[in-house]
């Protein structure tokens, strides 16, 4: 069930619990009330009747039963004539349970007004023939005659109609003010809980994939604080499926580079191998075809190696030692081929010792001497230099080269990509190096910086830790 | 009968594409880049292109809008194997698709297929006085039929479209009787014999003792 | 929806039953009250049903209402002195037995009583029959003896009296013989009240079940003791 409808029932149910035993026993108290206001009065009118009975049985000196009966009756009808028949009802009896007079109604019967008489001279009894409410008193009557009882019954129905009226409307009153309290509260809590209806609806949407949706502020401060709360969560999920989404548009991109660059030379190399097997062919046509399947085996087997490097690099930490920067650049130029096409130049502080990798590093600044000298310094020369910068060092190689532009150099490090796809496969790239390169820098706990201008030259940088302990 | 285009940045794969092409005497011309190709569609025409879909400068598909004016059929190559690729490809109006990497046969397939769907081409081999037609799985010699088995016809083609290259056996019976083929089955010998007899080519298919078959090119006069 | 039909449609159930709660409750209650006996409430200013079975305080309080009075009244009783004072002698009797006066000053009354006195009076007064004795002052006296008696017609019972006494009883113990011989010990809440200027010994009580006050005085060798409706203010 919902919760305002919980709220709604859980409301009705209490007032009316309230109401009805509330009411109860106000209505009960009432009655009680009326019924010992009319005790009081009926006790005062019955000692009354009471005292003009002794004194008028004094008054005729009656000593037997007839006598008695005879002022009674007399009595009676004085009562008669002056106030009405309707006011006094009463009887007398003696002890024995012999009536002398009575002027009582059918309806009450002879074993109440025993009843009452043995109830004693201070007790209240009742008798409720049909609807009718009868309250009886009986006394004895002191005087000329012993043993003689004066019973009063006096008319209490219309204190019970009365309370039977107040029940009825009591009832009608409870029923309207329910009716409208649960109208009230349904609709009350319905607003109340609309700012929850709000927050489940963007859930939902959320849920079906609707990262962007808010909830917007209601004005009411638990609300408000959990709506918040829910627009933080938003933010957050979205920013994850964006993270995600790109992480994964990332990875596609990755493995349809990495598809291509694998089918390319495998293209080449089944083809030309298919080609040998069918038939004698021209003596140039089968050099040029060994040596095409040679250069692609290469190719494949220099991208399959850095793939695992990079893999290597990325899933496990390396261990970082104090190295000479001028051994490390001592390193990269005895490794450069013979044909390597600048010249290179050095300018390495003696001092210079960083928190590295020997042989990683070797790698990195080799791969850069490389790019370098491709780009056709117009100088002729790329220069590898080492300085202070801060607390620690930083490494640098420049070239006069063909620069790049803007766009191109937020990409470079991007697996597989390569400015110049032709002047890279010629030089067996594979646009792996520069990833590798920014992988190690990122192992060193570093990133590389690169500053270029189209035309006129390229400077990377890498900053890297002070090695001495 | 204009050339055909192969337009691939990776030249080991345009020489192959060449040389493959060439032995069925479609003379073709290599582009190495998209500006490359642009400036020889515009100078020049041909019957057909084949496009690498990423070269480096320019990309394949933006091509077709200097290709499409020209009529050129188009056969697209790429390594992408995503489906959405090649319906775009298709849609743009290339007539066809080839994954790499591709086997020759695959290659001379749809070449052939194009260039007759696009009416430029008699797709017709001809050698001495024997007409082929490789879509009707026909030959004829002197405008009369020559009734050949299916394996006849394959071997006959495979000779028709490695003239001057001697055929391995194996390589033959790979091509004929696919790769199951048992090298030392005496069926090729016998296969090669009947040929020859029905076309009368006794001279002209070569035995190359302990390699294969050749079917000899004919002398330009 | 159909969920939360049941617990909706129960929880209205027992709204529509908690409606009938104070019809439920009245007719419970109707039949427990009306079958029980219950005490009458007490009437200020009434009557103890234990102090009306006491005669003297029931014709105290009947008689009040009488409306004849004494000149109204046509027969006086007898004025005789003889007759009286045989009369007052059988109250002395009483009291003496009562142990209101002792044998002595019964024997001083008698003697008294023997003696023809100056006056005697006696009147009949609502239900009281009032009697008056007076003699002359003996030697060397300024006042003379005087002897009053209140008794209630109907019960005989001696509601008002003065007498010269000389014994040595003190006021409570006569006050409360005297009560005694009137039965009015049968009422239990005789609280005394507060007499302001009150001169010798004086002691009043006053019961409210029998809604009378009793007063009593001892000074200048008379005895006077009071039984009188309501309570007196002093």
């Amino acid at each position: 069930m919902t919760f305002s409808r919980k709220l709604t029932l859980g409301i009705l149910l209490l007032l009316c619990l309230t109401l009805s035993i509330g009411g109860a026993w106000t209505i009960d108290q009432n009655l009680q009330a009326a019924l010992l206001r009319s005790q009081t009065q009926n006790t005062a009118f019955h000692q009354r009747e009471r005292s003009a009975l002794e004194q008028a049985l004094r008054a005729d000196g009656a000593h037997s039963t007839v006598t008695a009966a005879r002022t009674i009756r007399s009595y009676a009808g004085e009562l008669q004539s002056s106030v009405g028949a309707q006011s006094f009802c009463f009887s007398v009896m003696d002890e024995q349970g012999t009536t002398l007079y009575s002027s009582l109604p059918r309806a009450v019967r002879y074993e109440t007004l025993r009843q009452a008489i043995a109830g004693g001279a201070q007790s209240v009894t009742f008798c409720y023939p049909g609807t009718s409410r009868y309250m009886v008193l009986a006394s004895p009557l002191q005087g000329t005659m012993d043993g003689l009882w004066l019973v009063s019954v006096y008319d209490i129905t219309s204190v019970y109609a009365e309370r039977d009226r107040e029940l009825r409307q009591y009832l009608l009153l409870e029923f309207t003010a329910l009716v409208l309290a649960g109208t009230a509260a349904a609709w009350f809590s319905h607003r109340m809980t609309r700012p929850l209806r709000a927050l489940q609806s963007a859930a939902r949407s959320m849920a079906d994939g609707a990262y962007d949706r808010r909830v917007p502020a209601c004005g009411q401060a638990e609300f408000d604080a959990l709506g918040q709360d829910f627009n933080a969560m938003a933010a957050a999920v979205e920013s994850r499926m964006d993270a995600l989404r790109d992480e994964s548009a990332r990875q596609s991109r990755f493995v349809a580079a990495f598809t291509h660059e694998l089918k390319t030379p495998m293209t080449s190399i089944l083809g030309y191998a298919d080609l040998l097997r069918m038939g004698e062919q021209p003596p140039e046509r089968r050099r040029q075809a060994a040596d095409y399947i040679y250069h692609e085996s290469k190719r494949l087997e220099a991208l399959s190696r850095q793939m695992l490097q990079l893999l290597g690099l990325q899933q496990g930490g390396i261990a970082l030692a104090p190295v000479a920067v001028r051994l490390v650049f001592g390193d990269v130029r005895r490794s450069l081929p013979e044909d390597f096409p600048a010249n290179l130049c050095t300018d390495c502080d003696p001092d210079a010792v960083v928190l590295a990798d020997r042989i990683l590093l070797g790698d990195l600044v080799r791969n850069l001497v490389l790019n370098a000298a491709n780009a056709n310094p117009g100088d002729g020369a790329v220069h590898l230099g080492c300085h202070r910068q801060g607390d620690g060092w930083e490494l640098t190689v420049t070239d006069t080269g063909c620069g790049m532009a803007a766009r191109e150099l937020s990409r470079i490090t991007e697996p597989f990509y390569m400015v110049d796809k032709s002047r890279a496969r010629r030089a067996g790239g594979s646009g792996l190096g520069l990833s590798l390169c920014a992988e190690i820098a990122r192992a060193h706990g570093s990133a590389l910086v690169f500053e270029s201008e189209p035309g006129k030259g390229t400077t990377v940088r890498l900053p890297l830790k002070e090695g001495r302990e | 009968m204009y050339p055909v285009l192969v337009v691939d940045d990776e030249a080991p794969i345009a020489e192959l594409i060449s040389i493959t092409l060439s032995q069925i005497g479609l003379p073709c011309v290599q582009a190495h880049s998209g500006s490359q190709a642009a400036d020889l569609i515009e100078s020049q025409r041909f019957d057909l292109i084949l496009l690498d879909v990423m070269l480096p400068d320019v990309d394949g598909f933006e091509l077709m809008d200097y290709i499409r004016p020209t009529g050129t059929p188009v056969i697209f190559l790429t390594a992408r194997t995503a489906v959405d690729d090649r319906v775009r490809g298709l849609r743009l109006g290339a007539y066809d698709y080839i994954v790499k990497p591709f086997a020759a046969p695959e290659l001379l397939a749809r070449v052939e297929g194009v260039l007759r769907h696009a009416g430029r081409r008699d797709t017709r081999l001809r050698a001495w006085d024997v007409v082929v037609d490789p879509e009707a799985r026909t030959a004829a010699k002197n405008g009369v039929p020559v009734p050949l088995t299916p394996h006849e016809f394959d071997l006959l083609l495979a000779l028709l479209h490695n003239r001057g290259i001697t055929l391995y056996r194996s390589a033959l019976l790979e091509l004929v009787w696919g790769m199951d083929a048992d090298p030392s089955n005496r069926t090729l010998d016998i296969h090669m014999s009947r040929l020859r007899r029905k076309l009368g080519w006794e001279n002209h298919i070569r035995t190359v003792p302990r390699i294969g078959y050749m079917l000899e090119e004919e002398k330009t006069p | 929806m159909k969920k939360g039909i049941l617990p909706t449609a129960a929880a209205l159930l027992v709204c529509a039953a908690l409606l009938g709660v104070p019809a439920l409750w009245a007719r419970l209650a109707d039949a427990r009250r009306l079958n029980t006996v219950q005490t009458r409430p007490t009437l200020t200013g009434a009557l103890d049903e234990a102090a009306r079975a006491i005669p003297v305080l029931y014709e105290l309080h009947a008689s009040a209402s009488e409306s004849l009075t004494a000149d109204e009244r046509p027969e006086q009783p007898d004025q005789d002195p003889a007759v009286l004072c045989t009369d007052a002698a059988g109250v002395v009797t009483a009291l003496a037995d009562a142990g209101v006066i002792d044998a002595g000053e019964q024997q001083s009354l008698d003697t008294l009583l023997a003696q023809p006195p100056a006056t005697a009076a006696c009147r009949d007064t609502g239900d009281c029959r009032r009697t008056e004795l007076w003699w002359y002052p003996p030697q060397g006296d300024a006042n003379g003896i005087s002897l009053y008696y209140s008794r209630q017609n109907s019960t005989g019972a001696l509601t008002d009296l003065t007498l010269p006494v000389s014994g040595s009883a003190d006021l409570e113990s006569r006050l409360r013989a005297w009560m005694t011989l009137l039965g009015l010990d049968a009422l239990d809440d005789w609280t005394p009240l507060d007499i302001r200027f009150a001169a010798d010994s004086t002691l009043a009580l006053y019961s409210a079940k029998g809604q009378a006050t009793v007063y009593g005085q001892l000074s200048g060798n008379y005895l006077t003791l009071m039984l009188m409706k309501d309570k007196a203010n002093f």
